[in-house]
């Protein structure tokens, strides 16, 4: 039983009409339908149940409203409605048909992305996200698989199920969501509520499973438990959560035979990431909070993974291993790394399509993170294919030619890679090799 | 006391084999012969086999196609072997290989042919064809192995014969170019599918897990074992295909870049 | 509630393994808890492929193995956490994947530890004709443990029942009606089956959850031994129905339900599909005489329709034949007929020529004589050709005519029965 029929009319607090115009779906605490709100097709989220305090998550989310999107990829709450029935609801945008739930990226049977560079740069999309959010004051403190919708074709991230998005160490009265709780909020037993260190772990989690398939504290042990009672749950998910690969005690290893996508996409991964999530995952970060992997440093090392990650002419997608030639799995054709971008902390790989961002110079405000420098183009000129590097800054870029001439570079123009050419940006030298 | 034994059946699988069978223009003369005369022996050995095989009782089916295809024998059932009759089969026409399945992928159901009230053993499919096929068969062949799992599971034989059989196509249709026996004189196309058919009689209905398929391949290498040398090769499975690469399809922009002033 | 059904399990080593000397692949066990709370039952099919030589340990290790997980979630589930599985079909499925999970990881464990601790014996060499040369893999070590798995676990009024493999499991309703409740696995056809050693058996295995109120008599399950042992389902239903009827006898009368199980599953061995059988099940104590005498006239319908559908099959099936014979007969007298036709008409001609030549004789010159001798001559020779040809004719024609019309007489004979079987069919089913 619906509380509305098409054709009833609300409104929200600023005066507006709300018109139903179908019930869409069924949620955890209220019912979505699909609404006309000032000329728009609209969704209006209608709360069936409460947390601990109706009145303080009225007025979180009223100021929540006020207070705008911290990031255009967050589907935010835009108005609130009046009351009816002891009940409320607000209005947002509808999420679009072609976005999936990541739960469906999970499964492998529904939706897949296209390319493993792909399900880099939606972690990516989502890591950045959280930064802004974190760093506007805010935790989410209900990071979960349902919280995310992914266009395959795009790679453009939707975040929803804002409704419990609190500033930091405020709390709604909702714990999570199992699996995706940090485990001093498992083993507190709702003594012990969600901020932003919480949040960190969750996106770990998060991120673990988009890029290897399992869950990071799912392997023997977890395979072994017939039932998860509350009491087992917390022995895997709690503080005394193991993590499959965890560097001094492999008693929690995924099983090769019930779960073998995890071996599989943990040998490929560069050193660089299992160190993160080793450190992310490790008993002195289950343990405490703050050792965990802030966004920045997510940041660095998944756009250092997906510059090395390369097509292969077969097809097939290689992971550059030291910027040095890689020879590919499936065909055994070796791919040549002929140039590399020398940055302060490691050296790039150019390939086509590489990227550089901000983030990979160094440290820098949360917001020009993803701020794209180069990116690598193939142009023809003069007869033959040339591999370029584009100015992405939209602004000008200074460079220095291979005969130490100064140049300025100029958005959108493209410098041939040519070794020995070295840019200077945000006081950093990075150089062509 | 409830007769439990009363209840008891004496029960023998059904063991489908069946006879897809090229009879196209190019088969006329001495190659439709030799497979009327091939039929007509065998039926007769494999009456006097299939009498003392305790595990299954073989059934016969036949479809003919050259032109669209038509069942020989009954389109209701498969026929006994005391109830089977080989009238000549007479050649003329194009290579419907594409009909055949679609008509095998029809026919091949609890609700057609193998409308049996006794449990069935995998059914064998022969496949004889001496030409190319003439109408597309290779989407009909992926919805039958998807749609119709007696099809897919089905032991599947080809016999290409001549040089002009299109032995890829057999290939393709019987799942496996290993499956796949080239015959070149007609003596040895009599024998083969002779042998061929007796072999397939014989086949174990031991239960076996799914991801097993060595039938076809076992009946294969025993047949050849059976046979004289001369007249037939065994298809080995082809070098990998070269693939095509997926390479840089996209336009580039032509621009006059002018490197000498880096 | 517990109390109130029966739960037996017999296995028998099947009449072709007992020939050749190979052990028996099946298992089956059953459990009823101290206390009265619960009931267990399993049931594993060991795979007879050769390369599957350990098979009869598989079926063991994984009805145990059944057995104990089953047990260590008997506290944990209890009847509120039920009746939250059973409406909410996420939370079901969630903990099934869990149970499976748990169930197919110790299956595995504890098959790798029996290989690693038991070197494969010159007896199972020489059995299953192994090639000892390579060492096994992995997989090769599980494939050679593979087996079916059926089982469940009664509990406070819910029926808990996982499948992985062929087979069908049957429940029996208060109206005398049986289903299998287990959603179809699409790769188990003919005679292949999935096996607890395949690599995705995690995503094969099959569960369903029951609520059992009064309505529910009894769940019965068997290898494929026993189904293969009968032509359809409705048969097999009918075996079990009798299974049911001779477990309440033999509770009723104290009799030896062990030895009773063993006759008859043996001769089901011997006189249908000679392989290893095993049943296991639980059944209601309150089955009346109602139910039972539903059970035995379904019997009697089923094996009206049965020989039915048999004599219409091979009617299909003789189709063909009579009318290519009938076309011969028919052949064959036309030729005949011609034949005789033509022999009559040169007979006559012959007798014409000979009248004449006898009335002319006395008048005819040398040279007459010696013409009408040759025509004389000519007809004699056609006339023995014609003769003999339609000799010939004669034999094939009555022939032809014997092979059509025995094989119409049998044609003929199976369609009246099936007439007379399909009134008494009318008459069976309008009693209902």
């Amino acid at each position: 039983m619906t509380e509305f029929k098409p054709g009833d009319i609300l409104k929200s607090i600023d005066g507006n009409n709300i018109k139903i115009i179908r019930f869409l779906a069924s949620g955890g605490q209220g019912d979505v339908y699909e609404v006309e709100y000032k000329g728009e097709r609209k969704a209006l989220k209608w709360y069936r149940t409460f947390g601990t305090n109706k009145k303080k998550f009225y007025e979180n989310l009223k100021n929540n409203i006020s207070n705008g999107s911290p990031d255009k990829n967050f589907l935010w709450p835009e108005a609130l409605t009046t009351t009816i029935n002891n009940s409320f609801g607000y209005v947002m945008k509808l999420r679009p048909k072609e976005y999936h739930e990541l739960s469906e990226f999970i499964i492998a049977r529904g939706v897949k992305f296209p390319s493993f560079k792909a399900a880099i740069e939606v972690c990516l999309k989502i890591t950045s996200a959280f930064r802004i959010l974190h760093n506007k004051g805010y935790s989410n403190q209900d990071l979960n698989d349902g919280n995310f919708f992914i266009n395959p074709d795009t790679g453009d991230v939707l975040i929803c199920d804002n409704d419990n998005v609190a500033p930091n160490n405020t709390n709604m009265g909702i714990i999570g969501k199992p699996r995706y709780m940090a485990p001093e909020i498992v083993s507190g037993h709702n003594k012990v509520l969600p901020n932003t260190q919480s949040d960190r772990f969750s996106l770990a989690i998060i991120l673990f499973i988009i890029l290897c398939n399992n869950h990071p504290l799912e392997g023997k042990r977890w395979v072994s438990i017939p039932c998860m009672t509350p009491a087992f749950a917390e022995q895997i998910y709690g503080n005394n959560a193991l993590f499959i690969y965890d560097e001094n005690d492999r008693s929690n290893a995924p099983v090769d035979r019930l779960q073998p996508n995890v071996a599989l996409r943990w040998k490929y991964m560069p050193d660089y990431i299992k160190d993160a999530f080793k450190k992310s995952f490790s008993r002195e970060a289950i343990l405490n909070p703050s050792k965990r992997l802030r966004e920045t440093d997510w940041l660095k090392v998944l756009t250092r993974f997906e510059s090395e990650i390369v097509k292969c002419d077969c097809g097939n997608e290689i992971f550059i291993h030291d910027a040095s030639d890689t020879k590919c799995e499936k065909c055994g054709r070796i791919y040549n790394v002929k140039h590399k971008l020398k940055l302060p902390e490691y050296s790039l790989t150019i390939a086509r399509g590489t990227w550089l961002y901000r983030c990979q110079l160094g440290s820098c405000n949360d917001t020009e993170a993803l701020n794209p420098i180069l990116h690598s183009v193939y142009v023809i000129s003069n007869g033959k294919k040339v591999l370029c590097l584009k100015n992405e800054m939209g602004k000008e870029l200074k460079a220095i030619t291979t005969s130490g001439q100064v140049r300025m570079v100029k958005p959108n123009e493209l410098v041939p890679v040519l070794t020995g050419i070295k840019f200077i940006v945000f006081d950093k030298e990075i150089k062509i090799i | 006391m409830p007769n439990i034994i009363d209840t008891t059946e004496m029960v023998k699988k059904v063991l489908p084999i069946i006879y897809v069978l090229d009879t196209s223009g190019s088969m006329s003369g001495e190659k439709i012969a030799a497979v009327n005369e091939a039929m007509h022996e065998t039926v007769d050995v494999l009456k006097d086999i299939s009498e003392k095989n305790p595990d299954a009782q073989v059934k016969i089916a036949a479809l003919a196609f050259s032109t669209g295809s038509r069942w020989i024998t009954s389109e209701n059932t498969l026929e006994d072997l005391e109830d089977f009759v080989w009238t000549d089969l007479v050649a003329g026409g194009t290579t419907d290989l594409g009909n055949a399945i679609s008509e095998l992928d029809k026919k091949l159901s609890r609700s057609e042919l193998l409308k049996s009230e006794v449990g069935f053993c995998i059914p064998v499919i022969l496949f004889l064809t001496d030409g190319h096929p003439t109408d597309s068969y290779i989407n009909i062949l992926k919805n039958a192995n998807k749609n119709n799992t007696w099809f897919r599971h089905a032991t599947k034989i080809g016999i290409a014969v001549g040089e002009d059989a299109d032995q890829e196509a057999l290939a393709r249709v019987v799942g496996n170019s290993e499956a796949v026996i080239s015959v070149h004189d007609n003596d040895t196309l009599k024998a083969l599918i002779k042998v061929a058919s007796i072999t397939s009689s014989m086949v174990n209905s031991k239960s076996r897990t799914s991801s097993d398929t060595n039938n076809a391949v076992e009946i294969i290498n025993q047949t050849m074992q059976m046979l004289p040398c001369k007249g037939v090769t065994l298809n080995k499975s082809s070098s990998s295909e070269t693939k095509k690469t997926d390479n840089n399809s996209s336009d580039y922009t032509i621009i006059d870049l002018d490197e000498s002033n880096w | 509630m517990i109390s109130n059904y029966l739960i037996f399990n017999q296995t028998v080593l099947g009449n072709s393994h007992k020939r050749k000397g190979l052990p028996c692949q099946d298992y089956s066990l059953s459990y009823r808890d101290s206390d009265g709370k619960f009931l267990i039952f399993a049931v594993a099919d060991g795979h007879g492929d050769r390369r599957c030589f350990r098979s009869a340990f598989g079926s063991k290790i994984a009805c145990e193995v059944l057995l104990e997980t089953l047990r260590s979630i008997v506290n944990d589930v209890d009847l509120t956490f039920l009746e939250t599985l059973f409406n909410d079909k996420k939370k079901e499925l969630d903990f099934f994947y869990k149970l499976k999970l748990s169930i197919l990881n110790r299956w595995t464990e504890n098959v790798t530890n029996h290989y690693f601790n038991n070197q494969i014996s010159e007896d199972e060499i020489v059995k299953f004709k192994i090639e000892t040369t390579k060492g096994l893999t992995n997989d090769e070590i599980i494939k050679a443990y593979g087996t079916t798995l059926l089982g469940g676990l009664l509990i406070d009024g819910y029926l808990i029942l996982i499948q992985q493999g062929d087979g069908h499991i049957f429940i029996f309703d208060e109206k005398g009606n049986s289903f299998d409740p287990m959603p179809i696995d699409k790769n188990c056809v003919a005679n292949v089956t999935t096996s607890m050693s395949d690599k995705n058996a995690l995503d094969e295995m099959r569960h369903v959850l029951i609520e059992c109120k009064e309505n529910i008599v009894a769940c019965l399950m068997g290898t494929d031994g026993v189904e293969d042992s009968f032509s359809s389902l409705e048969s097999t239903s009918n075996f079990y129905s009798d299974l049911i009827e001779l477990l309440l006898n033999s509770y009723k009368n104290n009799e030896d339900l062990q030895s009773n199980l063993i006759t008859n599953l043996d001769y089901l061995s011997v006189n249908g599909s000679k392989d290893d059988i095993s049943v296991v099940g639980i059944v209601s104590k309150s089955i009346d005489k109602k139910l039972l005498a539903i059970y035995q006239s379904k019997k009697e319908e089923l094996k009206c329709k049965q020989e039915i559908n048999r004599i219409s099959e091979k009617l299909n099936s003789m189709n063909r034949k009579l009318s290519f014979l009938e076309n011969k007969y028919l052949e064959a007298k036309n030729k005949l007929d011609a034949t005789s036709e033509k022999f009559d008409e040169t007979k006559n001609q012959f007798s014409d020529l000979k009248k004449d030549y006898k009335k002319r004789n006395t008048f005819f010159s040398d040279l007459i004589r010696s013409f009408l001798l040759s025509t004389y001559d000519e007809f004699d020779h056609k006339y023995k050709e014609l003769a003999t040809e339609r000799e010939k004719n004669s034999i094939v024609f009555k022939n032809a005519k014997k092979e059509y019309f025995e094989y119409k007489k049998v044609y003929d004979g199976l369609e009246k029965s099936k007439a007379r079987l399909e009134k008494k069919y009318l008459v069976l089913t309008k009693k209902k």
